[in-house]
């Protein structure tokens, strides 16, 4: 079984009324303790649909979403599904319940009823592993986006979620805030063996995962590795961009030169190159 | 800017930033209570002098603590005229009259220990939000009001509902100049016309600060459910507040204040006196 | 229209002890019809120079001209100015307000009270120029779009004042590549009517793809002006200001150094392709 499974799950907002409008048509996917694995897809693809299925925020409006043997559905169930997997949202600005930054993230093992001490413990190690232990004691209101969304990834870590799911953690975020978010989630996933769900629409970002699973219009469109880059077509087609080395070698190739497709680092493309020229 | 958040704290390494916030609230409401017991410049003199020590003890500026007087400054002058002019007092105490403006000399110490009361009594919950975080002002509330949950008081939303307005004060000032400057870039004016076309021309900042609240609101309900939120039930804190030897000390000296205050009031002094004599 | 700075320098919280120097001397010119870049970290000093240029900061000290107009004194026509130079806030969708789209574009052509059929042909031509449906999009609610949607809707309500120079801090945020390229090229269409461009910008890929100037600031300094391709082809000055290099401009370097003979400093994907196809072929 799955650390995180979904059986062709729907899910439609305001069903029932005029305003009804379908996010998730029959998707099925299935998360492995352990790995890391990015869900990419356009805006309005549904994406961040999943990331509020996956603790139960949403209930699916058909199929049956089980996190670790529970189902979302089970009310029961719900605070131990929402122990095991973790949401960090988009705007950083949103997720932050107190003034002090070591209180705030404090907030998630309170709720569990952990002795202070343990907490304490928690909260140190959390902002150990996102590198803001330098500013505990201060507030956030002054840190760049980077730094206060690091701080909800530790707000969730202190948790001890076995998955992490960043819900477009990054899109808010200037270059250098997206690096240091994307160095901690690899982090987490290499050295704490914390199963990551990145979602997203830089493809970039979603090189680096073991994984990708690709939304379109509320349906799964393809899933997989690299190889994915092979189709650099159905991928623009759904609204989303090639890696630079990529889309280069997508243009070179449409032009004639031979070159193999799927190409998506600039090493790749380079050494593809060097080899036509010493051909030539 | 400074952060609101943080209200008029005043970091400072001193005993009495160092004491339990419940400490300080509750030795704040004895202050108060005794005030109003005093009526005598004896026992003014005695709590301006308690006071004074106390915030040479928290290391806080005085002008701090005067800075909070000037709030007040107006009621403060108003009452002293209107108690003084109107007071009536016995005829032989009569300075001088004018139609129904009279001035007496018990009128006048009347008004300025009402004055001294009412000084007093501003300085010394000043001197409380210098020394003590919001944060722990919240803190100390949610437990000394605990036993209130027994009555299906909610304490502990309260308190939470306190600590969420305190984190997003900052934020939605900052938001509010964001959307001025916006409209501001597209001609709107604020400071033109009269009340009405005023209050009318902060209609286009209003609305997009209440939707953006209310997708704020919206996200941190997700982002609390997300971190295990499910109110009071089961909920432990990391810091727990804890009552020290200098906290009790405190509180007994506060104690002892009020009952030597309450004995000057009513005479218990001379009528002990009398006890023992007999 | 062009915007002449001279020696600007702004000083946030004056004579406290949370005293900033928000921008140091800068001296610089916009000229006519420049699609023009600012970019540098965040507190580098961007927005506050930029909302100099409507006055919505004031002159401190120094001096800004605005075509003809002097934007130093107290007192200045800020109806004219305000209009002339149209401003784009990072994620202006959070200012709209009204009940239908027609009247959220209307309002800054109101303010600057025109007459009823004067301002209801500017915010057609305004909602076109977004590319969006002027009949099916009038009467519904700004706040039922999209967030694309909304975000031309906020376009189109500054441009309904028929600006000369277009300010945008970071137009893009938020978007996703899609929605990036769609605001991109309206903000290239849009220049028709208003020739003037000023935009704020991280993404470097932008910077080098839009721009024909680029201005680097860093702690309330100008660096200096340059074009896309002589700034992107120095590495060590991007290393030395902690910029990033665009992505196309990287790969161009990494060919170099195998011995590609192409050419430097190359900003734009197609530059690059048909250098890789010439440098193959010869």
């Amino acid at each position: 079984m799955s650390l995180v499974e979904f059986q062709n799950v729907s899910f439609a907002y305001n069903k029932g009324y005029a305003s009804e409008t379908q996010a998730l048509d029959g998707v099925s996917l299935c998360i492995e303790e352990g790995e890391f694995v990015a869900l990419v897809g356009h805006n309005g693809s549904g994406k961040s649909t999943v990331a509020r299925l996956m603790n139960g925020l949403l209930e699916p409006t058909d199929g049956k979403v089980v996190i670790d043997g529970m189902e979302t559905t089970d009310r029961k169930s719900l605070f131990d599904i929402r122990k095991t997997v973790g949401v960090v949202f988009q705007n950083p600005d949103n997720q932050m319940v107190a003034t002090i930054i070591e209180d705030d993230v404090a907030f998630g093992p309170e709720n569990i009823g952990l002795k202070s001490a343990e907490i304490r413990e928690r909260v140190d190690w959390a902002l150990e592993c996102v590198g803001m232990s330098e500013h505990k004691k201060g507030t956030p209101f002054r840190l760049s986006g980077g730094q206060k969304q690091r701080i909800a990834i530790a707000g969730i870590l202190a948790v001890k979620p076995r998955v992490i799911v960043l819900d477009e953690s990054t899109a808010m975020l200037d270059p250098v805030g997206r690096e240091e978010i994307m160095d901690v989630v690899e982090k987490l996933n290499r050295e704490e063996k914390m199963t990551v769900v990145m979602i997203t629409h830089f493809m970039e970002e979603a090189l680096r995962a073991d994984r990708m699973i690709v939304l379109s219009g509320g349906k799964v469109l393809m899933e997989g590795g690299k190889e994915l880059f092979e189709r650099a077509d159905e991928l623009t087609e759904a609204g989303l961009d090639l890696p630079v080395a990529g889309d280069v070698a997508e243009r070179l190739r449409k032009d004639g030169v031979s070159i193999k497709a799927g190409i998506t680092e600039a090493d790749e493309l380079i050494e593809a190159l060097c080899q036509l020229k010493s051909r030539i | 800017m400074r952060d609101v958040s943080f209200g008029q704290y005043y970091p400072a390494p001193s005993p009495l930033h160092r004491l339990d916030p419940r400490t300080k609230l509750l030795a704040t409401i004895i202050y108060i209570v005794t005030l109003f017991f005093i009526n005598t410049f004896t026992g003014f003199g005695i709590m301006a002098v308690f006071l004074l020590v106390v915030v040479l003890i928290s290391r806080v500026p005085f002008g701090k603590v005067l800075r909070s007087v000037k709030a007040v400054l107006f009621l403060l002058v108003f009452t002293l005229i209107i108690s003084f002019f109107f007071y009536r007092g016995a005829p032989e105490n009569l300075i001088w009259e004018w139609g129904v403006i009279h001035m007496y000399w018990d009128g006048l110490w009347n008004s300025l220990k009402l004055c001294i009361r009412l000084l007093l009594l501003v300085m010394g919950p000043a001197l409380l939000t210098l020394t003590t975080t919001p944060v722990e002002l919240t803190d100390g509330l949610e437990s000394l009001l605990k036993p209130l949950a027994l009555i299906r008081l909610p304490v502990h939303e309260l308190a939470i509902i306190m600590s969420i307005a305190l984190r997003l004060i900052p934020t939605l000032m900052e938001e509010t100049d964001k959307i001025i400057s916006a409209q501001k870039a597209r001609c709107a004016e604020f400071e033109s016309g009269n009340i009405f076309k005023r209050a009318k021309a902060m209609l286009p900042v209003l609305i997009p600060l209440f939707v953006s609240s209310f997708r704020r609101a919206d996200d941190l309900a997700d982002a609390m459910d997300s971190r295990c939120y499910r109110g009071a039930k089961g909920r432990t804190r990391m810091k727990v507040l804890k009552m020290r030897v200098g906290d009790w000390l405190s509180l007994l000296f506060m104690a002892a204040l009020l009952t030597a205050m309450l004995f000057l009031r009513y005479n218990y002094f001379d009528w002990a006196f009398i006890a023992l004599l007999r | 229209m062009s915007i002449k700075i001279e020696n600007l320098r702004y000083v946030y919280s004056q004579k406290t002890p949370f005293e900033k120097v928000a921008l140091d001397d800068i001296t610089m010119e916009i000229e006519d019809g420049d699609f023009f870049g600012i970019i540098g970290h965040t507190g580098s000093g961007k927005s506050t120079l930029v909302t100099h240029f409507n006055a919505l900061t004031r002159v401190q000290s120094g001096k800004i001209f605005l075509g003809e107009i002097d934007l130093t004194p107290k007192k200045i026509d800020f109806k004219k100015v305000r209009s002339t130079v149209g401003m784009v806030f990072q994620y202006p969708e959070y200012q709209l307000f009204a009940e239908t789209v027609e009247k959220d574009v209307e309002f800054g052509c109101k303010n600057l009270g025109l007459s009823k059929e004067e301002c209801s042909e500017r915010v057609r031509r305004a909602i076109e120029l977004v590319g969006l449906d002027y009949e099916s999009v009038k009467d519904r609610s700004p706040f039922e779009l999209s967030g694309g949607q909304k975000r031309r809707v906020a376009l189109a309500g500054v441009l309904s004042m028929r600006p000369n120079i277009l300010v945008l801090d970071e137009p893009t945020a938020g978007l996703d590549p899609r929605g990036k390229r769609e605001i991109m090229g309206l903000i290239e269409s849009v220049r028709v009517d208003c020739p003037t461009t000023v935009m704020i910008s991280h993404n470097m890929d932008e910077v080098a793809g839009y721009c024909d100037k680029v201005a680097v600031m860093s702690g309330g300094k100008l660096y200096g002006i340059f074009t896309p391709s002589e700034l992107f082809s120095q590495k060590e000055l991007l290393e030395d200001l902690g910029l990033a290099m665009p992505k196309v401009t990287a790969l161009a370097e990494k060919l170099r150094e195998r011995g590609f003979d192409i050419a430097r400093g190359i900003v734009r994907p197609e530059v690059l392709v048909s250098e890789i196809e010439r440098a193959l072929s010869s």
